[in-house]
């Protein structure tokens, strides 16, 4: 995943996750036009000997391919963003664009790191405010999660400090991979994501 | 606080027991699923061919009736390649794909579910057919008409069967091709992915693109059973030959369906052992590629017999002798990556290593095979199935178990016994060998494929072949207890099991936890 943290002047931070996927629409798009033609031939050539019913077949297959490739792709376009300013925490989900938005008092929010399933140790980070939960960061990785626990905690909820700005730690490495664990391609900043 | 929508925690309320296996979308439940899943049905399909080989293990009839052993013969095939072998390699690409390339699961994991439950279906619905009136399919796993519209009521659940197997390896192989391309970590151009992935890449091409031809010939052969068509019979104007057409130009391709994975496997293993980076890594992936052409242009190599002009036989003779080559520089590849290695021999390396020898004698029968005119003596003989089985056997199986003890520390989280593992693979070796290579002989002698009695001149080399297959088939049980015992325990594995491994996989911890990463939410 990468994560980007900005100041919002002296007034919050806002931090913008998004997965860790790189995808090459274009290249994902000749490969699918490589399968299918070849896909298609076949059954074409099927058909012109008589053997029409490899053509249904090999169109549906195509179309579900397509379909597939499409609705992966498009994952790369997730994104959570949470804007803590003034006293407002804001959390927009979405997929290229905002669709969903909540929003909850930066004092009465708590940061909450929780531990799931005993074998395996995974976590998973909720902002709770009053009654309500709200599951964030779902797309990073054990360690990244921490590292956003920790920033997010140092912002919100009653004790925390406004506006602090350190990097967050587990994202602070410019070289994307050098290993799995210490969070891939990541960025506390001004890159890009 | 305003919400427009607030989430539950869905974990929490995570199924457990038999419904956590049953609708988990994990690419690692589903990996280990697709696995067990290929262990029982190699153990069943294994079962089949003992029935066969006690057969004949002396000629006359002894132990089964003829109908009953052809039943035997088309289903083990059909379990071994639907049921152990594909599955298999679909269950180490659940398991490795993701790891490999840094993704946090598979591309559409719901989809991965369904692929995985449509197998045991299937073949629910395949073996019960031994228990129908009129028996199972008994025409071989190629299914030629007009042999095999003469099974009983078996038949349509039959093509049903092959049609639901066929949608779960469509769905397995889409998923792949999308995670392959869509959910690499930033950074993994193609031609920096490891080659397992590159050689599934290429199989789920291949996939893709034969898998409607079985469909389409399947269909066909119950619309000429029921509803009157006449595509494959010769009173209505259709023609049975051109089914052995398109039977076969699925059937080659199935073939490297088969192995390629497996050339995946073998490169990543042989590097690790030899403590040497694989020698050539482009020229695989171009090998691999040029396989994968070439598997298009050559079916009718199984079909010299049918009376083709002579310059079908001969394109056919020499599109594939080509298929030489690029196996050539792979074998050649493999070869130089050991040379002046720092070579140790634990379990996965000997494994690769009797792949390497083994399957490039089942090459060599091939390309013995490929000789048109000497192909008119062995075809439909036991050459032929000692041909195949080189292949298959020591080739796709040993390769599979190879990958079983590279990645079992990865997967359970503890070493396996290597005294076991060695006796596995010593016995395995030994008996494989006597099991398939006196069947060259029975071949080259004229005993024909697909019989339950023989001529008393094949006696003795039947005898050694079938003490052969109980020995192989016991020494998988040897597999089986080692593996319960890995799950159960023993020694702790480090998150980089072997010294030389290299890929990402080796950076998680041993086990991998549960979740690599979260799968990203699905955002409505
Ligand atoms: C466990 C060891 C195995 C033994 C002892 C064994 C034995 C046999 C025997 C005796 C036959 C019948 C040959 C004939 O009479 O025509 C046969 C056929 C066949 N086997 Fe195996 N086999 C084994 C593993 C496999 C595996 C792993 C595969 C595939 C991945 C496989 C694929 C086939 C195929 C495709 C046929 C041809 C069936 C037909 O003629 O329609 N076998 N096997
Ligand atoms: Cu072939």
């Amino acid at each position: 995943m990468t994560t980007r943290t900005e100041s919002e002047g002296d007034r919050g931070r806002r931090f913008v996750l998004a997965p860790n996927i790189e995808v090459n629409w274009r290249q994902t798009v000749w490969i699918f036009i490589g399968i299918s033609s070849v896909c298609l031939g076949v059954a074409l050539v099927c058909t012109w000997f008589g053997f029409w019913p490899v053509l249904p077949f090999a169109g549906l297959e195509v179309t579900a391919l397509g379909w597939a490739l499409y609705t992966s792709a498009r994952r790369s376009l997730d994104r959570e963003v949470i804007y803590v300013v003034d006293n407002m925490v804001t959390v927009e989900k979405g997929c290229g664009r905002a669709e969903q938005r909540w929003e909850m008092d930066r004092s009465w929010t708590e940061v909450q790191l929780r531990e799931l399933h005993r074998h395996w140790g995974e976590t998973r980070l909720v902002l709770r405010s009053r009654e309500q939960t709200l599951t964030i960061g779902a797309f990073l990785d054990a360690q990244e999660r921490r590292s956003l626990d920790r920033a997010l905690r140092a912002c919100i909820g009653p004790m925390a400090r406004w506006g602090d700005d350190r990097p967050v730690a587990a994202i602070d490495s410019d070289e994307p991979r050098a290993s799995w664990a210490s969070g891939i391609a990541a960025n506390a900043g001004e890159k890009t994501g | 606080m305003t919400a427009t929508t607030y989430d539950h925690a869905a974990h929490e309320g995570e199924p457990t027991g038999f419904k956590r296996w049953l609708v988990t979308t994990n690419h690692k439940d589903i990996g280990s699923m697709y696995l067990l899943f290929s262990l029982a049905m190699f153990l069943l399909g294994g079962a089949m061919a003992l029935v066969i080989r006690a057969e004949l293990f002396q000629p006359g009839l002894q132990i089964v009736d003829p109908y009953f052993f052809n039943q035997m013969t088309t289903m083990h095939a059909l379990v071994m390649i639907f049921g152990a072998v594909m599955p298999a390699f679909t269950g180490l690409a659940n398991w490795m794909i993701p790891l490999m390339v840094g993704a946090p699961d598979m591309a559409l994991p719901r989809m991965n579910n369904w692929s995985f439950w449509l197998l045991p279906f299937g073949f629910a619905v395949l073996l019960s057919t031994l228990f129908m009136p009129g028996g199972g399919p008994a025409g071989g796993w190629t299914m030629y008409p007009p042999l095999m519209l003469q099974t009983g009521t078996a038949f349509p659940f039959v093509i049903f069967a092959i049609h639901v197997l066929g949608i779960s390896s469509i769905m397995g192989s889409i998923n792949v091709i999308a995670t392959i391309l869509n959910m690499r970590a930033p950074g993994m151009s193609l031609m920096k992915m490891p080659l397992f992935v590159w050689t599934w890449l290429i199989t789920a091409y291949l996939m893709i693109a034969v898998m409607p031809v079985l469909a389409g010939a399947v269909t066909m052969l119950l619309t000429d059973q029921y509803f009157g068509t006449t595509f494959f019979s010769a009173a209505g104007g259709g023609d049975p030959v051109l089914y052995q057409h398109i039977f076969w130009f699925f059937g080659h391709p199935e073939v490297y369906i088969l192995i390629l994975p497996a050339f995946g496997i073998i490169s990543t293993i042989i590097p690790t052992f030899a403590r040497k980076p694989l020698f050539g890594y482009s020229s695989m992936v171009y090998a691999t590629a040029s396989i994968a052409f070439l598997s298009f242009i050559v079916w009718a190599h199984h079909m010299f017999t049918v009376g083709m002009p002579l310059a079908g036989e001969l394109f056919f003779m020499y599109s594939t002798m080509l298929i030489a080559v690029p196996t050539g520089v792979k074998v050649f590849n493999w070869v130089s990556t050991m040379w002046r290695g720092a070579m140790t021999f634990e379990a996965p390396m000997l494994f690769a290593l009797a792949f390497v020898f083994l399957f490039t004698i089942g090459g060599f029968s091939g390309l013995m095979l490929a000789i048109a005119p000497a192909d008119f003596q062995y075809h439909d003989t036991y050459f032929v199935v000692a041909h195949f089985h080189y292949v298959l056997v020591t080739g796709a199986v040993f390769a599979i178990l190879a990958a079983a003890y590279y990645w079992m520390p990865k997967w359970t989280g503890h070493m396996y016994s290597e005294r076991l593992a060695q006796w596995h693979f010593w016995m395995s070796v030994i008996f494989v060998n006597v099991l398939f290579f006196p069947q060259h002989f029975l071949g080259l002698a004229g005993m024909p494929r697909r019989i339950p009695d023989y001529s008393v001149q094949f006696a003795d080399w039947n005898m050694v072949s079938s003490i052969g297959g109980f020995g192989f088939g016991f020494a998988q049980l040897i597999f089986v207890w080692l593996l319960i015992k890995c799950i159960r325990g023993g020694q702790q594995a480090e998150a980089k099991a072997w010294e030389g491994a290299s890929g990402l996989e080796w950076d998680v911890p041993s086990p991998a936890p549960h979740h690599t990463f979260d799968t990203p939410p699905v955002v409505r």
